[in-house]
């Protein structure tokens, strides 16, 4: 089969692989009719990412149609249309039954590698290099879904795949980074990045009862869609003159600073201080620092005291200078997690089908599975104001 | 040298205890701990009904003294890096209902595989193990 392949530092190649095959009595394989890019796939391609090896099949956004099943999936038959979360988690551990899907205690089977850089495991991810498991991705004609009678939701009805392609990881995640801020009406809450996941950080925020929503970036047309699409306050920290992002962010609220903020960017973020930008890129380089860190330092300087400061980003590891100081003299509280998909696709789903959400606005860009290279780019680079691009195998 | 490794497993001690005599001879499962003195063994109830909580704690002679346990621990084969990954398909096996593999690590957890991991991608080569 075709599948988008990772050949080291900024460059995949769509190439010819061998077919799936169950490897677990509890996997299916599924045909891919839809898959997409994440922002988290540009950490990969810049070789932020540890643990890559070239080959690796790339890709952890995406649905189809099973065509195989283990012996012991009875939930799912040959024909079944299927939206998989991009964490893999067996359902039985005690986090599993917790609801922590994304701290799956045995999906990993890198476990012991991600240990000595976190002190416990991430569940298993598709197609995000071999600390998360070394599973091959979904950004292909077909993959090996593990645990296929926990992840997999069906999919009945005429919902098109566009409409329900982002239960997979960005719908819920960005709704999670909302959920945890725990908004209550009154409240003020700020999200920097406006990409996919901050966009629908914003969205959620607002349907779960935020007063006002902000969202924070430095491309104008991503800031457009927050205002245009999900209604809410935007700011460009590149076009701020002499009063820096707190300052602005602290005017704007009447001098009390956000209520709730959310780091929707991760460890790719740009400082609008151009010499500390360039310090934190020579220490990624030196691999003194995986994670760069603007975003989340920002966020905590201009949360209100008693605050909740939300972490969705994307951080792989260390990260320098984070103001703790802040943190424990302004009483905040810090909440994170690769999102616990399983847990918000039925209700998630039922929001789609009554017309709460409608994540499609996000998709810039839809592609033929052979120019994933291309959507690679045009993520990365911003090319032709891309937001999501979205892949047809 | 002291080896020491643990691990929960989300089921009550007299069946963790029970499943444990039935598999160490399994060597799908086991590569060090299924030899090891049971009296290094330990089953414990988890508080807050988690399961067992099994603790290994043994004394073991490494070959080559120092520089033989550097080697070891180079090779990913140190007793207490075994133990860890015995313990950890162990624990796959009673939850999930049998060892976690991936393209990358076909064979399961394991440190060998740690250091020789496969690319991310569908193996070219029938794996059968399947019914």
């Amino acid at each position: 089969m075709r599948a988008t392949t990772w050949q080291g530092k900024n460059k995949v190649e769509v190439t010819d692989v061998p077919d799936p095959q169950i490897l677990n009595r509890r996997d299916a394989i599924v045909q891919i009719t839809s898959t997409a890019i994440c922002g988290s796939d540009l950490h990969l391609y810049g070789g932020f990412m540890p643990s890559m090896m070239e080959g690796d099949v790339l890709g952890h956004e995406f649905m189809g149609t099973v065509t195989d099943v283990g012996p012991d999936v009875g939930n799912l038959k040959v024909g079944d249309r299927v939206v998989v979360p991009f964490p893999i988690a067996c359902g039985s551990c005690s986090q599993c039954q917790a609801g922590l899907f994304s701290v799956c205690e045995n999906s990993n089977p890198n476990a012991g590698m991600f240990d000595q850089i976190a002190g416990q495991s991430l569940s298993g991810v598709f197609g995000y290099s071999h600390l998360t498991g070394g599973f091959a991705g979904g950004q292909a004609e077909a993959a090996r879904v593990p645990f296929a009678d926990v992840g997999p939701i069906k999919i009945d009805g005429d919902l098109t795949d566009e409409q329900v392609l982002f239960l997979s990881d960005i719908l819920p995640t960005g709704y999670m980074g909302a959920e945890l801020t725990d908004p209550q009406p009154g409240d003020v809450i700020a999200v920097w990045g406006a990409g996919p996941v901050g966009l629908f950080a914003a969205m959620a925020a607002r349907f779960l009862g935020a007063h006002r929503v902000i969202v924070i970036d430095r491309f104008e047309y991503r800031l457009r869609m927050a205002r245009e699409k999900v209604g809410c306050e935007t700011v460009n920290y590149e076009g701020l003159e002499d009063e820096g992002l707190v300052d602005t962010l602290r005017y704007m609220t009447g001098g009390r600073g956000p209520d709730k903020v959310i780091d929707a960017v991760g460890m790719e973020g740009h400082d609008h201080h151009g010499l500390i930008h360039a310090m934190e890129r020579f220490k990624q380089a030196q691999k003194m620092e995986t994670d760069r860190g603007p975003a989340l330092r920002q966020a905590i300087m201009a949360c209100r005291p008693g605050g909740v400061v939300s972490v969705i980003g994307a951080y792989g590891g260390l990260m320098d200078k984070v103001p703790m100081g802040a943190v424990l003299n302004k009483s905040l509280t810090i909440k994170a997690g690769q999102c616990h998909v399983h847990r918000y696709l039925e209700p998630l789903l039922r929001n789609i089908e009554s017309g709460d959400f409608d994540p499609t606005f996000v998709i810039t860009h839809t592609l033929p599975l052979d120019e994933a290279p291309n959507g690679y780019e045009a993520m990365k680079h911003k090319e032709d104001d891309c937001v999501k691009c979205v892949l047809k195998p | 040298m002291r080896v020491k490794a643990a691990i929960t497993v989300n089921l009550p001690p007299d069946e963790v205890q029970r499943r444990w005599q039935e598999l160490r001879g399994d060597d799908e499962i086991f590569g060090y701990l299924g030899d090891a003195d049971p009296s290094g063994i330990r089953f414990e109830p988890a508080p807050g009904e988690r399961g067992t909580e099994i603790y290994v704690d043994l004394e073991e002679s490494t070959f080559g003294g120092a520089v033989g346990e550097k080697i070891q621990r180079v090779a990913g084969t140190t007793p207490d890096q075994q133990a860890d990954d015995d313990l950890r398909r162990f624990k796959q096996v009673l939850e999930t209902g049998e060892v976690v593999r991936s393209d990358g690590s076909p064979n399961g957890a394991g440190p060998r595989q740690h250091r020789a991991q496969r690319p991310a991608q569908p193996l070219d080569e029938p794996v059968g193990a399947i019914s």
